[in-house]
C-alpha cells in the first residue's frame, strides 16, 4: 500500500528581504539570506519549504515577487509554498508563474471573512495549490483568529469550514502565543483537528519529538511546520526526520 | 535536445525551466509559438490550475489544433499533473463539460480528498523497476481513469489504484511533479526522456 507519510515543512519567516527568527511575530532577530536557507533546506531533503513574508499585508504591499524569483533559483527540486501580501487571484497567479508551487493566504481572507475572494483564487490556481493560514490565540479555552494587522480577534465559530472545504486543500494553524518559543506549542490547539475536517498543518513552537508525535498522531493532521529549530545546526532537518522516522519519509541525506 | 514548455497561461514555468536547466542540461524555452512547438524535440505540457481554464486558454491561443496535429504525428510529449489530465477526453472538474485534447481514452475524476505530499510509486513496467517504492511529490485533486495497458505506475489511495505514470505511444503523462520530487524526479524524468527518444514501448 502506498502510505502517505506526514510532511515536515520548513518555515522561513522573512521580514523585508531578510530571513528572521521571530517570537510571536513581534520580536525579530536576523538570521540572514533567505536564498541560502532555501538552498540548505532543499539540499537536506525538505518535504516542502514555506516562505512567510509576514510584513507584506501590514505594509499594504502585494506579494514579494522579486524575492520569490531569487529564491526559486535555489529551491533545487523542492516544493515551495509562498505566503505574504496575496490580495487576489491575479497575485496568486503571478506567484505561481514566478516559481511557487502552492500559496498560502491569510489576511485577505480573515480580515473580513472574504470567501468570495478566496474562491476566485481557488478557481484560478486549483484547490490543491491553496492553503489557508489561520493564526490562532486561545482565550479561556475558546479559539480566536488573531488578525495581526488590525490587531483584533474573531471567534473561530464564525468560520464556515464546510464552505472552506470546497476552496482550500489545507489549513495552517499558527500558535501565535508560542511562535518562536522552544517547544511551547499549546496542545489544546489539537482540539481544532476534531472540529475541522480539512487537513491541518500546525506551526509555532514545535520542537521536541514528543510534541511532534502528539501532533502527527492525529489522523486529520497532514504536516507540521518547523521554523527556527531547523536553522541553527548543520543537517538539522535530517536529525528531525530520524527522530520522528515513523511519521516522515526518509530524506536523501538521512543516515540509516 | 531542444525542449519546449508550452505556455498556456497557468503554470509554474520557472520551476520546470530551472529543473531542466540545472539538472538535465537541455535547451529549454517557454513558448506558445507554432514554430517552437513544431520544431522542438520534446514538448512538455505543464499545469497548475484547472482543467477548464487550461483548455480554454489553449483554444483562445489557438494552440489546441496545432497540438492535435503534431502530437498525433508523433511528437514526443510529456504532460505533468494538469498537463497530463488535459490529454484525456473529459474531466469531472469541468462544469461546462469541456472536452480535453482526447489523445488518450479515459477521463478525469475527483478524488475524495486532495492528494498532497510524498507517495511511493508501485511500478507496473519493468524498465522503471528501480523506482518501485520510491517517493514522488503529488499535488492534485483529480485522478485519471484509463485502460490498464496505458498505466506504467500507480499509487494506492484508500484502496484505489491511481495512475501515476501513463503512456500511449509518444505521449507520457505524469500525475506527480518530477520537478519537485528532488533526486527521484531528476532520475526518472531523465530515464523517460531517454526512452521517448529511443521510442521504447512501441
Amino acid at each position: 500500500m502506498s502510505i502517505i507519510k506526514k510532511r515536515l515543512i520548513s518555515v522561513i519567516n522573512v521580514l523585508e528581504k531578510i530571513a528572521v527568527q521571530s517570537r510571536s511575530f513581534n520580536d525579530y532577530l536576523p538570521i540572514g539570506s533567505s536564498e541560502i536557507l532555501v538552498e540548505n533546506l532543499s539540499r537536506w531533503g525538505s518535504d516542502e519549504i514555506l516562505i512567510q513574508c509576514f510584513d507584506r499585508s501590514k505594509k499594504k504591499l502585494g506579494p514579494n515577487i522579486n524575492l520569490l524569483k531569487k529564491i526559486t533559483n535555489f529551491k533545487k527540486g523542492t516544493p515551495l509554498i509562498y505566503s505574504g501580501g496575496i490580495r487576489n487571484s491575479f497575485d496568486a497567479l503571478e506567484i505561481i508563474k514566478n516559481g511557487a508551487d502552492r500559496i498560502m493566504v491569510g489576511y485577505s481572507f480573515f480580515q473580513k471573512l472574504n470567501y468570495d475572494n478566496l474562491t476566485k483564487i481557488s478557481n484560478k490556481i486549483g484547490k490543491q495549490s491553496l492553503i489557508l493560514s489561520l493564526p490562532i490565540k486561545i482565550n479561556k479555552n475558546n479559539f480566536y483568529i488573531y488578525n495581526y494587522v488590525d490587531r483584533n480577534l474573531t471567534d473561530i465559530k464564525k468560520i464556515n469550514f464546510d464552505n472552506l472545504d470546497k476552496i482550500v486543500s489545507e489549513i495552517l494553524i499558527t500558535d501565535m502565543y508560542n511562535e518562536g518559543s522552544y517547544d511551547r506549542f499549546d496542545t489544546r490547539m489539537l482540539k481544532l483537528a476534531n472540529i475541522i475536517k480539512i487537513p491541518l498543518i500546525f506551526f509555532g513552537g514545535i520542537t521536541s519529538q514528543h510534541k511532534v508525535k502528539k501532533i502527527l498522531s492525529h489522523k486529520n493532521v497532514s504536516a507540521v511546520g518547523i521554523g527556527n529549530s531547523l536553522n541553527f545546526k548543520e543537517h538539522a532537518y535530517q536529525s528531525f526526520v530520524l527522530q520522528n522516522r515513523n511519521f516522515f519519509r526518509k530524506t536523501s541525506y538521512a543516515k540509516k | 535536445m531542444n525542449i519546449t514548455i508550452l505556455n498556456y497561461g497557468s503554470a509554474n514555468y520557472i520551476s520546470l525551466v530551472n529543473f531542466i536547466n540545472n539538472f538535465l542540461k537541455f535547451n529549454v524555452k517557454v513558448s506558445n509559438k507554432t514554430k517552437d512547438i513544431v520544431n522542438c524535440d520534446l514538448l512538455i505540457l505543464p499545469g497548475v490550475g484547472t482543467f477548464e481554464g487550461a483548455i480554454e486558454q489553449l483554444k483562445k491561443k489557438k494552440i489546441d489544433k496545432v497540438l492535435k496535429k503534431i502530437i498525433l504525428e508523433g511528437k514526443p510529449t510529456i504532460g505533468i499533473c494538469l498537463g497530463m489530465q488535459i490529454l484525456f477526453e473529459f474531466s469531472e472538474e469541468s462544469k461546462k463539460n469541456i472536452k480535453g485534447l482526447s489523445f488518450i481514452k479515459g477521463k478525469t475524476k475527483k478524488l475524495d480528498q486532495t492528494n498532497v505530499g510524498w507517495r511511493k510509486l508501485v511500478i507496473e513496467n519493468k524498465s522503471l523497476d528501480i523506482f518501485n517504492n520510491s517517493y514522488f511529490y503529488f499535488n492534485h485533486s483529480y485522478h485519471q481513469i484509463c485502460k490498464k495497458k496505458n498505466i506504467l505506475a500507480y499509487i494506492k489511495i484508500n484502496g484505489l489504484n491511481i495512475p501515476a505514470i501513463i503512456k500511449k505511444k509518444n505521449i507520457i503523462g505524469l500525475q506527480f511533479h518530477p520537478e519537485n520530487s528532488q533526486a527521484n524526479g531528476i532520475l526518472l524524468f531523465s530515464l523517460l526522456i531517454e526512452q521517448l527518444k529511443k521510442n521504447e514501448y512501441n
